[in-house]
């Protein structure tokens, strides 16, 4: 169980919720909107460990109590964590919390409700759930953590006080990854970047989770421009073996491609977000013109929406690499 | 005590307090004093505005044992009982909870009954869009003609959701968004009130990012009192909202203009890094972009100018990367392809950048600087011919790679059978024997048929003869009709079998020109599509008319 003083990064909002647990101004509804993998959850738990704690330091958990014990253990009766069951987040769950609210809270003072993903609530939830989320009996306090806010109703956004999660600083997920992945420094260096400022992305590469993708992304990047038709058609083929990797290819391709262009405007390697392979972009920068690198970056782009949107995977890559191969290869 | 959010401490409990919207209080007013209050009422507008904090003042209002000029007093126990929320004769019903038919007719039943300590029944139904269709018609009859002592008022954000038979059972009101500057106004009232020091220009920036909802600014001071340390500072509440200040929207706006790509892209990585908000910053340049323009249009335009097509480029651009950026993974990236393409107006495979090519294009078109090549590898032959037909594959003829060289312009009058035909097709040209045995046929056919012979020396027909077909080409119809007799071309083949052995088949054909006469085979279209196919070394011109010189 992370406390408040522990979070990386999030200054302000930390400040806000530091102020206002000490200054005893915690407002009913917070709406934690950001990115994914910046440490929405982290902090969610943190201000609902900081509400529940039986003897808090200045406004932190004390981290002894019993009630912090029992968060620790994932046990506190008044802290419910709401989640989509399935695919969405649904009014009977909703209907079940307002009942649970209308009761007092079990042990403490009052009731902690952590909903993640709200904006997969169903419109019916979410317009059940607006006048309890206005106007909560007793010290109820709502943390709602979402990553793509502008799918809630404007009505639900405006009852909460709305914190918006930014991807973290590059030393900052470098510090995150030196904490929690054990990485010497260098190592984190050359990874945090690659993150996107997403703590979550920068764990998952730490643990060799992505590096291979990368690694075959890379491949393809270097070999685009070179291959024919044929050979398009094969590493369409070859790409299209499982939708989430596909997509997640035309990520790392996306990143690749932005930082040709970019370097090419900047010549700055600092903007780079491909650290670690430095050599290899600046050799390829060379061969790319502007107006081909965005016409690819378009099309790679909304290739992965479509993959997204499950549109057929191996056709989309098919017709996204042969239109690469078109414009000039 | 526990603390209450600043939104819920200040609702508004008299009809005076409630901010920008006095073409409804005063009417509601209005109707309270003249005793002329509707059974049904609908309030509809965006949220933040005021709809239930209204219903509720109207409701105490009516209720109220000691009325001032239609507002509630605030003080009696009917009104302490509503703002308390526990008021009989109040009923505050969440539609999108209780949404069903069931609860509608349970409410049906409960209207009966007077109220107990009042004189009216409120009802306020909130959020009264998201009642099912049942629900809706099981409500008509009892919103047209509730008892007397009921009165309905039904909030919603979304009027265009709720049926039109609701609609026109109720008096509607719609509120509006509330301006920055009233906002502003109660925004002060509010942190006066309770205890916070905010400065103005904190407020004024409140007041815009709040987009006209009262709620969203109160939740934004809310904040913003949480955060600072003792006054509350435009800089906190730059923080918070994750927006930056006017000068580098200045710059970059600049930058844009004057095609600084580089400059650009290096302050939004700035950007970024402190931590601000892409998207946000994608909107306020537009904001401020929509700003230059009009500024521009109505001539108030200030310094460095940037022509209103090119604010008018950077604008469409930057909204559509707002846009996309909502639903993107990685907005950074969509806003940095947006500016580099807004610096490079020439990249961007936009409208704007094809038009300008357009328009180019025709510059040099009316001026004649226009290279008007006629490549043969791209003109089609202007009048229809007959494609030059592949040897047909089963053939093991060495001749097959030959392309051979038809003439244009045949119309085959004759109805052959297509099997026919394909069987002689693409055979072998041998126009140049049967030229050259022509004489001699010639004189047999003065000696056999005298009129054929009138008729093919008058006329000449030029000759073309393929595998064993013979084709006569005639220049004028009429002797097209002449010579296509059978009895003539049964001579004609008997002949031909006589001379060069073998079975022959004669064709009489019309054609407007000579063939081969006017045309030099190098300029042939046929030829010259065969030479692209195939390459000028396989494409042997056989009978060449220069050589031979025809039959005529």
């Amino acid at each position: 169980m992370p406390r408040i003083n522990e979070v990386i990064g999030h200054r302000e909002i930390v400040q806000t919720l530091k102020n206002a647990l000490q200054r005893n101004k915690v407002a009913h509804a917070y709406l934690f909107m950001g990115p994914s993998g910046v440490g929405k959850q982290v902090v969610a738990r943190a201000l609902a460990g900081a509400l529940l704690c039986e003897s808090p330091i200045e406004g932190d958990a004390c981290g002894h109590c019993r009630s912090c014990r029992q968060n620790e253990g994932g046990n506190h009766p008044d802290l419910h964590i709401v989640g989509p069951v399935g695919t969405s987040l649904k009014i009977e769950q909703i209907r079940e919390l307002q009942k649970q609210v209308q009761y007092k809270p079990y042990q403490g003072q009052r009731h902690v409700y952590i909903m993640e993903k709200v904006d997969t609530m169903t419109q019916e939830a979410a317009n059940s759930f607006l006048k309890t989320l206005e106007e909560p009996s007793g010290q109820t306090v709502f943390i709602l953590s979402t990553d793509q806010p502008y799918a809630l109703l404007p009505t639900i956004l405006s009852r909460c006080q709305q914190c918006q999660f930014r991807p973290l600083r590059n030393q900052e997920v470098v510090e995150g990854l030196m904490r929690y992945c054990q990485l010497d420094k260098d190592t984190a260096k050359k990874l945090a970047p690659l993150s996107g400022g997403s703590l979550g992305r920068g764990m998952l590469l730490a643990e060799g989770g992505a590096w291979p993708l990368r690694e075959q992304a890379l491949k393809v990047s270097q070999r685009l421009m070179q291959m024919d038709e044929l050979e398009a058609l094969r590493l369409a083929e070859e790409l299209s073996e499982d939708r989430g990797q596909a997509a997640e290819c035309l990520a790392i391709l996306l990143l690749w491609f932005r930082d040709l262009l970019i370097y090419h405007y900047t010549e700055d390697r600092h903007l780079l977000m491909n650290q670690d392979k430095l050599e290899m972009l600046l050799d390829q920068a060379q061969r790319y013109r502007p107006g081909l690198l965005l016409a690819i970056i378009e099309e790679t782009k909304q290739a992965r929406e479509r993959i997204l949107a499950n549109a057929n995977t191996r056709m989309t890559l098919e017709a996204l690499l042969l239109k690469i191969h078109s414009y000039g290869g | 005590m526990a603390y209450k959010a600043l939104y819920r401490t200040w609702r508004p409990q008299k009809f005076q307090d409630i901010v920008g919207q006095q073409h409804i209080t005063r009417t509601l007013q209005n109707a309270l004093l003249q005793g002329k209050v509707a059974h049904a009422y609908l309030f509809c507008g965006p949220r933040g505005t005021g709809k239930t904090t209204t219903a509720k003042v109207l409701a105490k209002a009516l209720n109220c044992l000691e009325p001032a000029s239609g507002e509630p007093c605030n003080h009696c126990q009917n009104c302490l009982a509503v703002n308390e929320g526990n008021s009989v004769d109040v009923v505050e019903i969440d539609a999108a909870s209780n949404r069903g038919i069931d609860e509608i007719r349970d409410l049906r039943e409960r209207v009966k009954f007077t109220p107990s300590t009042g004189r009216r029944k409120v009802y306020i139904i909130d959020e009264v869009h998201m009642l099912t269709d049942q629900a809706f018609n099981a409500l008509l009859k009892t919103l047209e003609e509730p008892p007397g002592h009921v009165v309905f008022v039904l909030a919603t954000t979304e009027a265009h959701k709720v049926p039109v038979t609701i609609l026109s059972r109720c008096q509607r009101f719609d509120f509006r968004r509330i301006k920055p500057a009233e906002m502003v106004e109660r925004l002060r009232e509010v942190a006066k009130g309770a205890a916070i020091e905010v400065n103005e220009e904190a407020l004024w920036l409140i007041a815009k990012a709040a987009e006209g909802g009262l709620r969203d600014a109160l939740s934004i001071l809310d904040q913003g009192a949480a955060f600072a340390v003792d006054t509350v500072t435009a800089g906190d509440i730059h923080s918070i909202l994750g927006t930056v200040q006017q000068d580098i929207l200045q710059s970059m706006v600049k930058f844009l203009a004057d095609g600084k790509t580089g400059e650009a892209l290096q302050l939004v990585s700035k950007l970024a890094d402190l931590g601000k908000d892409l998207r946000l910053f994608t909107r306020e340049m537009t904001t401020f972009l929509r700003d230059l323009l009009v500024d521009s249009i109505e001539g108030r335009g200030t310094g460095e100018q940037i022509s209103n097509d090119n604010l008018f480029y950077l604008l469409k651009l930057l909204v559509q990367a707002e846009q996309d950026m909502k639903w993107s993974s990685q907005p950074g990236l969509v806003l940095e392809l947006a500016l580099v393409k807004a610096s490079r107006p020439e990249l961007g495979g936009s409208l704007e950048a094809l038009t300008q090519r357009v328009a180019e294009l025709e510059r040099q078109l009316a001026s004649g600087t226009l290279p008007r090549s006629r490549a043969p590898e791209i003109t089609m032959p202007a009048e229809p011919n007959p494609t030059p037909t592949p040897p047909s594959p089963s053939r093991t003829d060495p001749t097959e790679e030959k392309v051979p060289v038809t003439p244009v312009n045949k119309t085959i009058k004759e109805g052959i059978s297509p099997e026919k035909t394909s069987l002689h097709v693409g055979g072998e040209d041998v126009s140049g024997v049967v030229r050259q045995g022509w004489p001699d046929l010639m004189g047999d056919i003065k000696n056999g048929k005298k009129p054929l012979w009138i008729l093919l020396n008058e006329t000449k027909p030029s000759l073309e003869a393929q595998g064993n077909i013979v084709t006569l080409f005639f220049e004028d119809d009429f002797d097209v009709r002449r010579a296509d007799k059978p009895e003539y071309k049964k001579y004609l083949e008997w002949l031909l079998g006589k001379h060069f052995s073998g079975s022959w088949e004669v064709r009489c054909v019309h054609a407007k020109k000579p063939p081969l006469s006017t045309l030099k085979p190098e300029e042939d279209p046929v030829y010259t599509e065969a030479v692209r196919i195939f390459g000028k070394d396989l494409v042997i011109l056989e009978n060449d008319p220069s050589e031979t010189g025809g039959v005529k």
